[in-house]
């Protein structure tokens, strides 16, 4: 059995750990690069701790749904596609991290 | 009864010996036009020690006298320092070929023969690197054993054994278990390749890139690079370039990096499925 799941990612983002310079395997093992910090290493390891391994991956998708896309042409009218853009891209990043609080928005 | 005899090159006022040798005590053969510098020996390991191996005859010239040996030395890793790289050389110790690793370099001569650096009574024979446990090795994932002379072409590889993945957006070491470890010499060009599948976990149009870091994270001048067409879309990756990095120990490694979410390189126990990297050498 795998020791890291598809969610891990996920995981590390909702905890806010950066992602630069380092990688995982299913195996558990972890490589950081000689540029990260420990305080980083120490989240990563906190966030391997609580993980279940067996949770199922994010959504295969950019998060978003036939209703969010309309919902934001419908309310962006007016705007310009850059302006959509960022929108639509702040949403997705939003889904891909979702906390107790995004969820409220 | 010894089971070499050693002449000088200089014999006869020739730049070339003429040799009698009694081999392993059973036939005397005569060694005609020797050149000078020769040496038909290559450095290899076996059983866990150095050792030389003949190539097209057993004759070496150390210091302008030609050797010939049928009993092989060997050198064992006790000794020695973990992780380092030693120069190893052959010196004839009372008819007794004999095996020295050290840390000190060499200086070629103007007969092309390499030489311990201020002691050219001991020829060299090749590289050698310890491992971190103190051994000797020659495997496909630590090519540590070099011959100076008598080169032939070398592979190296390794795979992931399991799926490797981050989410970094700057270049990151996939696996620092799975390198390929190796030693060149300085003038001798490597070829480095890697190869396999990956995805993403992100949207259409974000970015999934592969290259090979030489020694670190700095990515070679190649690499792959593709736009996701649909999350979790497995795209192969392949290519190769040839390199010359300085003299001594290098390592190889897969670097990944991703535009967003997160990339999975895949890994596997058996072939087939797995993304690899892998050189060529010589030594």
């Amino acid at each position: 059995m795998d020791k890291i799941g598809p969610s891990f990612g996920s995981e590390l983002r909702a905890a806010g750990v950066p992602l630069e310079g380092f990688a995982w395997g299913a195996d558990g093992q972890l490589t950081f690069g000689p540029d990260v910090p420990q305080s980083v290493r120490d989240q990563v390891a906190a966030v391997l701790a609580a993980h279940d391994p067996s949770a199922p991956a994010p959504p295969a998708s950019d998060g978003l749904t036939v209703d969010d896309v309309v919902s934001l042409l419908a309310d962006q009218q007016g705007t310009t596609v850059d302006q959509l853009l960022t929108r639509a891209k702040s949403l997705q990043a939003a889904k891909a991290a979702p906390t107790p609080a995004q969820r409220m928005e | 009864m010894p089971d070499q005899l050693a002449l000088p090159t200089t014999f006869g006022g020739l730049a070339a010996a003429i040799q009698l040798a009694l081999l392993d005590g059973n036939y005397l053969a005569l060694v005609r036009g020797l050149p000078v510098g020769v040496n038909n020996f290559r450095l290899i390991l076996s059983g866990g020690n150095l050792t030389l191996q003949p190539v097209n005859g057993c004759s070496v010239d150390i210091n302008g006298t030609v050797y010939a040996y049928t009993s092989m030395p060997t050198l064992a890793p006790g000794t020695f320092s973990a992780s380092t790289l030693y120069y190893v050389y052959l010196t004839d110790v009372s008819g007794v070929a004999t095996l020295e690793g050290s840390t000190t370099g060499y200086t070629v001569d103007t007969k092309g023969r390499a030489y311990k650096t201020g002691d050219a009574t001991r020829r060299l024979m090749g590289l050698a690197r310890t491992t971190a446990g103190v051994a000797w090795a020659d495997t496909s994932a630590q090519r540590f054993v070099l011959s100076r002379d008598n080169r032939r072409d070398i592979g190296a590889s390794n795979y992931f054994a399991a799926n490797r993945s981050t989410a970094s957006n700057a270049w990151a070491e996939l696996s620092s278990s799975e390198r390929i470890e190796f030693l060149t010499w300085a003038e001798e060009a490597i070829t480095l390749d890697a190869h396999g599948s990956a995805y993403s976990d992100a949207g259409a149009g974000n970015n999934v890139s592969t290259s090979i870091g030489l020694d670190g994270t700095s990515p070679l001048d190649f690499y792959w690079v593709w736009n996701n067409a649909a999350p979790n879309l497995g795209q192969a990756f392949g290519g190769m370039e040839t390199w010359g990095p300085a003299e001594g120990y290098h390592y190889a490694t897969i670097l990944g990096k991703v535009s967003a979410g997160t990339g999975t390189w895949y890994g596997n126990a058996s072939p087939g499925g797995r993304c690899m990297i892998s050189a060529r050498i010589r030594g």
